[in-house]
């Protein structure tokens, strides 16, 4: 499964965007996993993430190269 | 519409899809800009210039030199003076057929119904979470159509709160982030630094969502998140829907009242008091800055522990009684007094000095308290 991850905001110093290949990656929980895993940082960070440009709200199905996107809160004004 | 309000508003009456009927409707609508800073410096100027009818601006700081890169209604003669009423004098002179208002005081749980309630449209142009899950609530509670954005490094949000869309469904900031990050969880400008163009843009961008919304052109920002990159520039849109029910509490007007007491928990000092406090000793002085942040504390003995790595085991082995928390503009140390204070088993007092070292640079530099 590839999966084109964008990262926003401060996560992108914990994960930078781009594709990933990991034939595990079947829904956005086993792809939460995979980024924990790797980048136990993330587990700290408030984010949204988001399937093809839609907000999920809960384990959703992920298809080969499904864009997805997590995006963390900006406060500065 | 007066000879002289046609000529100034000329270019824009004559545009296909906007004219005559859209310029009224700017001219009905009363619009707040909370925050008259790196945001609503810009969104004001436009807001103003093409003539909303009614803008009032909630901004209780003062204009500091390092406001000026970004916030460019300022100029370096108005440093010192109150934003919000120096933001008014500034805009007035720019549009004199407008009614525009002052509101110099800090938004609190306890004014920000009454203040809202007086307006159409709502601009959150703040720069700290308080303020925006505040706002959100207020507007959420009120019905409130709320134009959101916010920055970070080389990017900046925006959306459309508390607007329903053709499917009469509307969305707010919590079905995006439904509880607060925690102090200190997420960076801020004064830690990380911002370019001035990003919020002159973002600022920009939210003066066009309100003139589109309020004038009903099409491509309103409604249950979208936008994210743009300055770097790349390039912009990135996410649908946004509701969240689950009980993902977040539903404000009521309960949550509104008797809060004063909340707002007063923590104790906001001025310099004098800050003072005194150093001369009456029994004080501990915590600078949560970053490492790398200007000008440094001089003069007294003080520990610097950066709010990116404060928590609740920072203070152990601290014997005085009263901790005075200080950082650049007082948000971050009010933050820190509040992470503390709610554990009442510690028989301290937590302070926070008011708007930090950038407001009180001159009077701290006469006290020889910072280099």
């Amino acid at each position: 499964m590839r999966i084109n991850l964008l990262s926003f905001g401060s996560l992108t110093e914990i994960v930078e965007s781009g594709l990933i290949n990991d034939n595990d990656l079947t829904d956005s929980d086993a792809l939460k996993d995979y980024l924990l895993k790797n980048h136990p940082e993330i587990a700290d960070k408030k984010f949204v993430m988001a399937i093809n440009k839609t907000v999920i709200r809960e384990n959703t199905n992920l298809t080969d190269l499904d864009t997805v996107a997590i995006l963390p809160p900006f406060s500065g004004g | 519409m007066s000879a002289e309000s046609f000529d100034r508003y000329e270019r824009q009456l004559v545009l296909k899809g906007f004219g005559n009927v859209a310029q009224m409707k700017l001219h009905n609508a009363k619009v707040l800009v909370i925050g008259a800073g790196g945001l609503g410096c810009p969104a004001l100027q436009y807001i103003v210039a093409a003539g909303v009818g009614t803008v009032g601006i909630v901004d209780h700081d003062s204009i500091s030199t390092n406001n000026l890169h970004r916030q460019i209604l300022y100029s370096t003669n108005d440093i010192g003076k109150s934003k919000a009423e120096t933001a008014r004098l500034h805009l007035q002179a720019l549009n004199p057929e407008i009614t525009i208002q002052s509101h110099v005081v800090k938004l609190v749980k306890s004014n920000v119904l009454k203040l809202i309630s007086s307006y159409d449209f709502i601009l959150d142009c703040t720069d700290n979470f308080d303020s925006r899950y505040l706002i959100n609530d207020a507007c959420l509670l009120l019905k409130k159509p709320l134009i959101f954005a916010a920055v970070s490094d080389y990017q900046g949000q925006l959306a459309i709160f508390n607007v329903s869309d053709e499917f009469g469904v509307a969305v707010n900031y919590r079905d995006l982030f439904p509880i607060p990050p925690k102090p200190g969880e997420v960076p801020n400008c004064e830690e990380n630094g911002v370019l001035g163009v990003l919020p002159g843009i973002i600022g920009t961008m939210q003066a066009a969502e309100l003139i589109k919304l309020i004038t009903n052109l099409k491509g309103a920002l409604i249950n979208k998140l936008l994210t743009y990159d300055l770097l790349t520039q390039q912009i990135y849109h996410i649908e946004i829907s509701n969240a689950e029910p009980g993902s977040y509490p539903k404000p009521s007007m309960k949550d509104f009242e008797n809060s004063e007491q909340v707002d007063a928990a923590v104790a906001e000092i001025e310099v004098a008091a800050f003072k005194h406090l150093l001369e009456e000793g029994n004080t501990c002085i915590i600078d949560v800055r970053e490492l790398h942040e200007f000008p440094k504390l001089n003069g007294f003995a003080y520990k610097q522990i950066p709010m990116s790595i404060l928590d609740e085991d920072s203070l152990n082995g601290i014997s005085e009684t009263n901790v005075v928390f200080v950082c650049q503009h007082g948000i971050r140390s009010l933050h820190a007094a509040e992470l503390f204070h709610d554990q009442s088993d510690l028989n301290k007092r937590f302070y926070s000095l008011k708007g930090g070292v950038a407001r009180w640079k001159v009077a701290l530099k006469e006290l020889e308290l910072i280099l």
